[in-house]
């Protein structure tokens, strides 16, 4: 059997539709999970998720569950907030080595669509001192002791052989899975989802949360910006010959 | 007070020259603010002419460590001997997927603060290097600073800055590194195929001084073909927002916007863009920016230079004459 | 289930609606994949128990899953197919079969495999469906079933029949209703018949030419299909008209968003009362219809007989439900009448409503005769 670790982020809905709201499972995440879905259906495989976040990552936990996870780890606690990728990357890889210390593959979407650094896969592959393999497009089949990827970087496309353990950050998105089933739905509202509080994980403080944190954003400014601007006014054509003698120069 | 180390990490297999000059002339600049130091730490392969190029746009010292391969892991080790050896307090990134993995690499090493795709950087007396980036859930401006961490990294959104030959002549001092570990690289994997694809042309992006924007006020395919009929005889690139994208009339490389790329041209017309956060931070950095909308009340006017209410099909059937 | 779960259920019910049943090119016919999709994602068995490959829910719950799927799948005849296939068909078996029969059919049944239709109208009885001719003879091992009947909807899909046949002797007028399976000899399925909407549901004849049934496939008691009739014909008025309710808010959606950006005379057509007064009715109707639904699922989930509230609301969903259809297409104007704009399609999916599950007439002798309490159909 083997065992592969997805890491989940739930981001703000509203990012893909303006009408939704409450949060949903990353896109990239999402594409990990339909496609290992498919998997099970022909290969032994367990896959186990991890998720930091807190109660309004349930829904989407619930439906990682009902898509394919055969179990998940959720890590809420207020500590584990307000984490910069240093403090993420700390978080997930001490759940990592203590529940699944034999875990074959990590598989993380390459970015999130809230805060898009694409940086903490990198980062946990380089903590957990395994092999990292970015842009990841398709997963073509997981052998016995290695699993064959499809890189695609800047000028080519790889077909590659990694051998377990490995990390990978896929750069391939879904916002719908197709493989969800209503019957699975209702069954995983049912289960029981384990809360990892950072007692329980045994992580200290200096290390999760924002006092785990490297970064800290001291403010946010909106980018609108006022700018004295020049009206033109005419009819049409005034208006567009002005624009082409500005182009003219 | 010791000078603060400004490193810009070059990498000499993928040396776009713009891109390199863009980053040490902000390093410079920051070097004057903070009383630093700019070093280029040179990867690769390459001549001393191209090292000595570095002092035009600024850079103190040149760090050169000889390499044939390029890879993370082994680029890491040799980054981190460097580092572990003279130090650094700003190290300065490309934003390539190479540069983003080194860096992260890195961070996660030694457990410092890093800021991806940063579009400026500044030093303040109270918070120290300040690092600017774009965060998309709000469309907001995110500043940034480092805490508890030995030094500030972060990769550079492309024309975020602008390269800039500097006045003074600078004394450049050129060490050649000397890395002692091994060159050996993984062989935990096996390429099994390798299909070299197109390399999706961005030059051409890149170095357009005329770019045309294309909107959801461009309703329908065939004001879209007039403006790209427009574009060809003005030499202009025709670029779109992420909805004209999503709906097939461009492909994702003509995205400009947050999660699309950020260009600088000498003019940039507008068509029908309302001015949503996403565009507006990749069209910042032009030089002039013309905007044409049927809603007087459109965002985009205010950044707008020359603004021209109006209804885009109109316009474009004029303007095309 | 609470509401937070059932908003879920919802959500991916939409969700999964959006993505796989608006194929534009089987708008108007029936495609055997989107048959295949909602099977694999598990709907079909909604009410029915978990033991028998279904999701065990409330009619209330199911109720909310149906007014979605209708109002997120613009396919009407297909949502017509999965209607017949689980309330007049599956559901039956599930409800008044024996054992023996929930055993041999709703699994195949809850999964997709085998699809259901109910077998009642004939050439010359549509609304006097008591006058019907189709006969079933009982010999020793089972029945012999003579006749036709006809408009099935499913019927050139279908692999299970519900079939109600006369089996009183002399007299007697009473019949049975029978599970019959496609591959019983003697079953021939008509050509499919070309109707003015709902172009996605098969419909056609089906003749039974000494067909052989077996002992055990009597649904319910023998000489009691009368009580069976009366059964799937509430749960026909009620949920095949659920999914209505739905779409009547998208084509109001769609009457929205046209009054607001068409204008005419200098203004959004939205500004004058002729045209907004159309959409206040829609709204009406939605919400009248709802708190009808609401009464009766109460009713349903407490096993009470809704006999006269499901016509009740069949009459009143079919009339508002057309009468929507119709406004949209008047406000729409001659954009509403070209294909293109799909708004014809529509209005010509909502006019077979005042026919099936019983003519809004016959609801109507229902309604009289059991407010004045005469004898009730």
């Amino acid at each position: 059997m083997i065992k592969i670790v997805v890491c989940l982020k739930m981001v703000p809905g509203k990012l893909i539709d303006a009408e939704r709201s409450g949060l949903i499972i990353n896109p990239y995440d999402l594409f990990v999970l339909e496609k290992l879905a498919e998997f099970k259906k022909t290969t032994d495989i367990s896959v186990i998720g991890i998720c930091m976040g807190g109660e309004s990552a349930r829904e989407g936990l619930v439906r990682s569950k009902a898509l394919v996870c055969d179990d998940i780890y959720w890590l809420n606690d207020i500590k584990f907030a307000q984490a910069d990728t240093i403090a993420t990357t700390k978080t997930l890889s001490a759940a990592i080595k203590k529940y699944i210390p034999d875990a074959d593959a990590v598989i993380c979407g390459g970015h999130a669509i809230d805060g898009e650094t694409g940086q903490v896969p990198a980062e946990l592959s380089e903590k957990l001192g395994i092999t990292y393999f970015s842009s990841v497009a398709d997963i073509e089949s997981f052998g016995h002791d290695s699993a064959v990827i499809v890189k695609k970087d800047e000028g080519s496309e790889m077909t590659v052989r990694c051998r377990y353990p490995f990390l990978l950050s896929v750069d391939s998105f879904l916002t719908y899975a197709s493989n969800l089933n209503i019957i699975a739905l209702k069954r995983a509202q049912k289960w029981e989802y384990k809360i990892i509080s950072s007692e329980e994980l045994g992580i200290a403080q200096t290390d999760c949360g924002a006092a785990g944190s490297k970064t800290k954003v001291i403010n946010s400014v909106n980018i609108i910006y006022k700018k004295e601007s020049i009206e033109v006014g005419g009819s049409i054509k005034e208006k567009a010959d002005h624009v082409k003698k500005l182009l003219q120069q | 007070m010791d000078k603060r180390n400004i490193w810009v990490v070059c990498d000499a297999f993928d040396h776009v020259d713009s891109f390199t000059g863009q980053l040490i002339s902000k390093a410079y600049q920051l070097s004057k603010e903070s009383n630093g130091c700019v070093q280029v730490i040179f990867l690769g392969d390459t001549s001393e002419d191209e090292l000595k190029r570095c002092a035009l746009y600024g850079a103190d010292e040149v760090v050169y460590q000889h390499c044939e391969t390029k890879d993370e892991r082994l680029w890491l080790d040799i980054l981190s001997d460097i580092y572990s050896s003279i130090g650094a307090d700003v190290i300065m990134f490309t934003n390539s997927d190479f540069s983003k993995t080194l860096s992260s690499f890195f961070a996660s090493r030694f457990e410092v603060g890093l800021t991806a795709d940063c579009i400026d950087i500044c030093f303040e007396d109270e918070n120290g290097f300040v690092f600017e980036r774009a965060a998309m859930s709000d469309s907001v401006q995110a500043r940034i600073i480092c805490i508890d961490s030995q030094c500030c990294t972060c990769t550079v959104k492309k024309n975020a800055f602008v390269e800039n030959v500097i006045n003074e002549v600078k004394e450049l001092s050129i060490r050649k590194w000397d890395y002692k570990g091994s060159f050996n690289t993984d062989d935990t994997y096996e390429v099994i195929s390798c299909v070299k694809r197109e390399i999706e042309n961005s030059a051409d992006l890149d170095n357009a001084k005329i770019v045309f924007g294309v909107g959801r006020g461009v309703k329908d395919k065939e004001t879209f073909d007039l403006i790209c009929q427009a574009g060809k005889k003005y030499n202009a690139v025709v670029v779109g927002t992420k909805c004209v994208v999503d709906d097939g009339l461009l492909p994702k490389k003509y995205q400009v916007g947050q999660s699309g790329r950020s260009i600088a041209p000498d003019i940039y017309i507008a068509f029908g863009i309302s001015g949503a956060n996403q565009h507006l931070v990749g069209i910042r950095n032009s030089r002039q920016i013309i905007a044409v909308n049927n809603n007087e009340n459109a965002p985009i006017f205010n950044i707008a230079d020359v603004k021209i209410v109006a209804d885009v099909k109109e316009f474009i059937k004029e303007f095309s004459e | 289930m609470s509401t937070n779960e059932e908003m879920q259920l919802i959500e991916a019910v939409r969700e999964f609606a959006e993505n796989n049943l608006n194929d534009p090119e089987y708008l108007e016919k029936f495609s055997p994949e989107m048959w295949e999709k909602i099977a694999d994602f598990g709907l079909l068995g909604i009410t029915v128990d978990e033991k028998y490959g279904g999701l065990g829910e409330s009619y209330r719950t199911a109720a909310a899953v149906f007014e979605n799927l209708g109002y997120s799948c613009k396919n009407n005849g297909f949502v017509f197919v999965v209607n017949n296939h689980i309330w007049v068909s599956q559901n039956l078996i599930y409800l008044y079969g024996s054992e023996q029969l929930k055993d041999k059919y709703l699994c195949d049944m809850t999964a997709g495999k085998r699809i259901g239709a109910i077998c009642i109208t004939e050439a010359e009885s549509g609304s006097d469906a008591l006058s019907m001719v189709t006969r079933a003879e009982k010999t020793d091992d089972g029945y012999i079933l003579n006749g036709s009947k006809a408009f099935i909807s499913n019927g050139p899909i279908a692999d299970i029949f519900i079939v109600f046949a006369r089996t009183g002797e002399g007299n007697n007028k009473s019949f049975t209703a029978f599970v019959v399976e496609k591959e019983f000899p003697g079953v021939k399925i008509g050509a499919d018949i070309e109707k003015m909407g709902l172009g996605s549901c098969p419909t056609s004849e089906i003749v039974f030419d000494n067909c052989m049934i077996p002992k055990e496939n009597v649904l319910g008691r023998y000489n009691f299909g009368s009580l069976i009739m009366t059964m799937a014909l509430e749960w026909e008025r009620c949920f095949e008209f659920v999914p209505h309710i739905g779409a009547m808010r998208r084509v109001m959606e769609r009457c929205i968003e046209h009054v607001r950006s068409r204008q005419q005379f200098g203004r959004p057509i939205g500004d004058y009362q002729a045209v907004s007064h159309k959409i206040a009715d829609m709204k009406v109707g939605i919400e009248m219809s709802r708190a009808m639904l609401d009464r009766i699922v109460d009713l349903k989930d407490n096993m009470k007989t809704a006999f006269i509230d499901t016509s009740i609301f069949k009459l009143y969903v079919s009339e508002a439900y057309i009468k929507t259809c119709r406004d949209a297409m008047q406000i729409f104007g001659g954009y509403g009448y070209t294909k293109e704009y799909d708004i014809e399609r529509e209005l010509r999916d909502a006019l077979a409503c005042s026919i099936y599950s019983g003519t809004n007439e016959m609801q109507k002798n229902t309604i009289y005769n059991f407010t004045t309490n005469g004898e009730s159909l």
